[in-house]
């Protein structure tokens, strides 16, 4: 800005900063430290004593290399439904005119208010009735279906900043509407696509509600560490090693492409005002 | 009104230095216009002056005290922003008073300074609206107003009138000048114009790459620079230049035409010549042959626009219409007193009796 | 050239070549477009239509049945919602739900802003503070949760209580998840620590869009730092904090996860908010038309705070 920054400024921010990490590094002192330890308070760094058995123990108690693999798959397969399908329907709803196209778009953009609950109990017992309950796919279909309700929002948005001289110059070109789509749109959609990728990976991976109706047996991660927690022993260093290795994926994939997220908001919310 | 004094400021942005041990003093009460193309230093010079920027090194002075690390309002100056920076959710009223508001001054005094500088600026009618409604020239006294509401010692101005139509550039250019005659205040003001620069300066500076190239009136600057950048920078067209060779007291240029110069020159010269010092179809000695590629028509003058043999560039002013035409080779002469050589360095060289002709 | 040619188009004549981008005349035609359109867009309406509007209609339709388990249905009217609203638990639930919805909305979007506007000062300098502030946003409510009951444990052994105790402030320990309203103050803050993010994220692009000189003459003008803030800075940055309000609203209404893993809407269902009072009745009681009626009244609450956002998406819908 202008000036020099106060460094009030910086130290109430630093502040904070560290006040907001305090919990996140609680949480890793509590997975080392043995159970007589994170008894006394896991901050006595001092006297407290440091173990690996808490790892150990829910390495092999527990199926962490499964649910790791079920929750990669799971949100895998729908991320990149997502990314695939949802820029093709924000082009069409954009550029192509077809009946009724109005009222599914509003429909569609404006699903993104639904709560989660609303679907559980349809999905509950229609999954129920065709066997799928305990299927991956019980999953995915709703996780890609809820996310047309942001992701066609945010890359629409984003083509209403596209300039419609290139459209026009590839009709002239000769090109019908899905050589527009896949020759001229799509390779322009890289930084809204990557945005929605990112967001629909953290949603998919970090949500509890719908795999733990639907799945039973393969279960993703953060049925996981409910489960863990659900068994009454005092077993907090545990608890801590399963909340460790639920973050630390999509932890590492929102550090990593944090700065798509200033590009995706900024197309999100530009409707502001 | 106060004088700003600069000392062997220098700005560096880590290891790169924009402004090196520059020296500048900027007379109370003068009109000085900072003028360079762009990326010379002249914006960041006036922004290290408001206090926007940090200054490296060196000393800046603002009525004989020290202001390096005052704050701008402890500096006793005001800014008018390029693109008027206006605070787009107050009204004008709100805007122009905004300083005062923070100095903590009462509603009914901010309330009666607000409507002293909107009467001097003519916009009390506006007072109520936000800048949003306003066009391109009424924000421009928005902002002005929101300057002389604080009554500064100094006033800074960052290209004010960039971006304005041309129309509207030149009406308030002549409001600039009666501001400054009213006020009587100090303005340091920049721009890369050197039309603008020449009629508001008293003084004009004429930088580049961070440096000072020369500091003078308009009139100096224009009959008397110091070296090619200043000689071209200023004057439209700009002068012409011609190569030669300097031996023995003449100078030789390519097309068999000598001129006369100090004895102890030698070697390659540039020949600086102004437009209105060239006149078409001379027809004697040290005529030039030009080819004409362009006629500009201004009315009262026209500008000849054409070439040497050597495709050397060459504007000519005339006065009447000569009948010349696009495409023509004519002949040029040009006076001996008006013109100015420089060494191959782009120094001015200044011989100390007139050039005899 | 005539004078005719150089003349402009009138005004109707851009707006009808802009108004159908459909197929050229004389360019074959080798799909109609609609069909184009269904091609491209089957996939979303299928998937869509399954998990979004085929469940919406279904619940409205469930809540005016009565279905215990796996029992025959039985239609009831609105007995369902009759019920709900002479229901203690239930009103209750509506309580917690506003508390918690607008004290999350309250501490979430005060820190994230604030932060947001004293970021702005030296961006660079608080690049790594704001990281740490903004890397919640990528832990889940679910992890939260878990990372927060340690802290809000009992005793000594939970943070709180011991920085509490270092503070002098011992009188204040308290076993936080255990007693109604202090487990609720607790779900608060936990949700507003995992809430932050994007208020933060939000506010901070809608203050760095101020234009710079913007600032620089309010500096100029005098204004010191909260000044500034107060004055420039909050009003010009106030469409990201809307849009930040809002999105937090909408998500502590909707919240499930994070009351699932810290206090299991305990203790005595005190912290119970409606998201979790539907599943607790359906998918734990299997009153599946009672948890269906408590859905759609979290629906309607959910359009309710929608209201003005909706609008303004369905008029931009073009």
């Amino acid at each position: 800005m202008t000036g020099r920054a106060p460094k009030w400024i910086i130290i109430v921010v630093g502040f904070v900063g560290c006040l907001w990490i305090v919990p996140i590094i609680g949480i890793v002192a509590t997975s080392l430290q043995t159970t007589d330890s994170i008894a006394r308070g896991w901050w006595h760094f001092g006297e407290n004593t440091f173990s690996l058995q808490a790892w150990r123990t829910v390495w092999q108690t527990y199926p962490l290399a499964g649910s790791l693999w079920v929750s990669a798959k799971i949100t895998l397969a729908a991320t990149i439904l997502t990314m695939v399908t949802a820029p093709a329907a924000a082009y069409t709803f954009h550029y192509l005119r077809f009946p009724l196209r109005r009222l599914w778009l509003i429909i569609i953009i404006n699903a993104f208010v639904l709560p989660q609950q609303v679907v559980i109990i349809p999905l509950f017992q229609l999954w129920r009735d065709v066997g799928l309950l305990d299927n991956m796919g019980a999953v995915i279909i709703p996780f890609v279906g809820l996310s047309y309700a942001w992701a066609v929002f945010l890359v629409k948005s984003f083509l209403e900043d596209f300039p419609k001289e290139l459209i026009e110059a590839a009709r002239i070109d000769g090109c019908g509407p899905i050589r527009t789509f896949t020759q001229v749109v799509l390779p322009n959609l890289i930084s809204p696509i990557a945005a929605c990728g990112i967001l629909q990976f953290l949603w998919c991976w970090n949500t509890l509600l719908l795999p733990m109706l639907f799945l039973r047996s393969d279960i993703s991660l953060t049925v996981l560490l409910a489960r863990i927690a659900g068994t009454y022993d005092p077993n907090l260093d545990q608890q801590a090693v399963a909340a460790i290795v639920t973050a630390v994926i999509p932890l590492c994939i929102f550090l990593l492409f944090q700065k798509q997220f200033a590009a995706g908001n900024r197309v999100s919310s530009g409707g502001k005002e | 009104m106060a004088q700003v004094e600069l000392k062997d400021v220098s700005k560096r942005y880590g290891s790169v230095e924009v402004i090196r041990d520059l020296n500048l003093m900027v007379e109370a009460g003068s009109f000085t216009v900072l003028v360079g193309p762009s990326g010379c230093g002249k914006s960041t010079l006036l922004r290290m002056v408001a206090g926007l920027e940090t200054i490296s090194g060196g000393i800046l002075e603002i009525a004989g005290t020290r202001a390096n690390d005052l704050d701008p309002v402890a500096r006793g100056v005001a800014m008018v922003f390029q693109n008027y920076a206006l605070y787009p959710h107050m009204t004008v009223a709100r805007n122009i008073g905004f300083a005062l508001k923070i100095a903590g001054l009462d509603k009914a005094e901010v309330e009666s300074r607000v409507r002293e500088a909107a009467d001097v600026l003519q916009i009390e009618h506006l007072l109520d609206r936000k800048p949003a409604n306003l066009s391109g020239g009424q924000r421009q006294r928005v902002a002005i107003g929101r300057a002389i509401v604080r009554d500064p010692q100094v006033f800074l101005f960052d290209e004010p009138l960039s971006n304005l139509d041309a129309e509207l550039r030149v009406s308030m250019r002549v409001e600039l000048a009666r501001l400054h005659q009213k006020l009587k205040a100090t303005m340091l003001y920049v721009t890369h114009d050197q039309t603008e620069a020449m009629t508001l300066a008293d003084k004009i500076v004429v930088m580049r790459d961070g440096r000072i190239e020369q500091t003078g009136t308009p009139e100096q600057l224009y009959s008397d620079p110091d070296n090619v950048f200043v000689a071209g920078f200023i004057g439209s067209p700009r002068m012409n230049f011609l190569s030669g060779e300097a031996s023995q007291g003449l100078v030789h240029l390519a097309q068999g035409v000598t001129l006369p110069c100090p004895s102890t020159l030698s070697g390659p010269v540039s020949v600086g010549i102004r437009p209105e010092h060239m006149t078409p179809r001379g027809g004697r000695a040290h005529s030039l042959p030009v080819t004409i590629d362009m006629i500009e028509y201004l009315g009262g003058t026209r500008y000849l626009y054409g070439r040497l043999a050597n495709e050397t560039p060459v504007a000519i002013e005339a006065r009447d219409n000569t009948g010349i035409r696009a495409g023509e080779q004519i002949d040029v002469t040009f006076d001996n007193h008006s013109v100015m050589l420089f060494d191959a360095s782009g120094k001015r060289i200044r011989s100390a009796a007139p050039i005899p002709s | 050239m005539s004078a005719v040619d150089t003349r402009l188009p009138p005004p109707g004549a851009r707006a009808a070549h802009r108004g159908s981008p459909g197929p050229a005349p004389g360019r074959r035609a080798w799909m109609p477009e609609s069909a184009t359109a269904l091609l491209l867009l089957t996939p979303v309406i299928l998937l869509f239509g399954l998990s979004v509007i085929y469940p919406v209609i279904e619940t409205l339709r469930i809540s005016f049945w009565e279905i215990r388990g796996l029992g025959r249905p039985r239609f009831v009217g609105f007995d369902n919602y009759l019920r709900l609203f002479s229901d203690p638990v239930f009103l209750g639930t509506l309580w917690t739900t506003l508390i918690f919805t607008v004290g999350v909305t309250i501490v979430a979007v005060t820190i994230g802003w604030t932060i947001a506007l004293l970021c702005a000062f030296a961006p660079r300098q608080t690049s790594i503070f704001r990281l740490m502030i903004f890397a919640t946003f990528g832990i889940s409510e679910a992890v939260a949760g878990y990372i927060w009951i340690g802290i809000f444990r009992p005793g000594d052994a939970g943070l709180l209580n011991g920085m509490l105790s270092a503070i002098g402030l011992a009188d204040l320990a308290q076993p936080w998840l255990g007693g109604a309203n202090s487990a609720l103050i607790a779900l608060i803050i936990t949700a507003a620590w995992s809430a932050v993010g994007l208020p933060l994220l939000l506010s901070f692009a809608s203050v760095q869009a101020i234009p710079r000189s913007i600032l620089e003459a309010a500096y100029m003008d005098g204004a010191k730092p909260l000044a500034m803030m107060w004055h420039i800075m909050v009003p010009l940055s106030l469409p990201g904090a809307r849009v930040a309000i809002f999105l937090t609203l909408l998500s502590s209404l909707r919240a499930f996860d994070i009351v699932f893993v810290l206090t299991a809407g305990g203790p005595a269902r005190a912290t119970e908010t409606v998201g979790f009072f539907m599943y607790r009745e359906s998918m734990t009681q299997f009153n599946l038309g009672y948890g269906a009626a408590a859905t759609i009244i979290l629906l309607i609450g959910v359009l309710l705070v929608s209201t003005p956002a909706i609008a303004q998406r369905t008029k931009g819908a073009k």
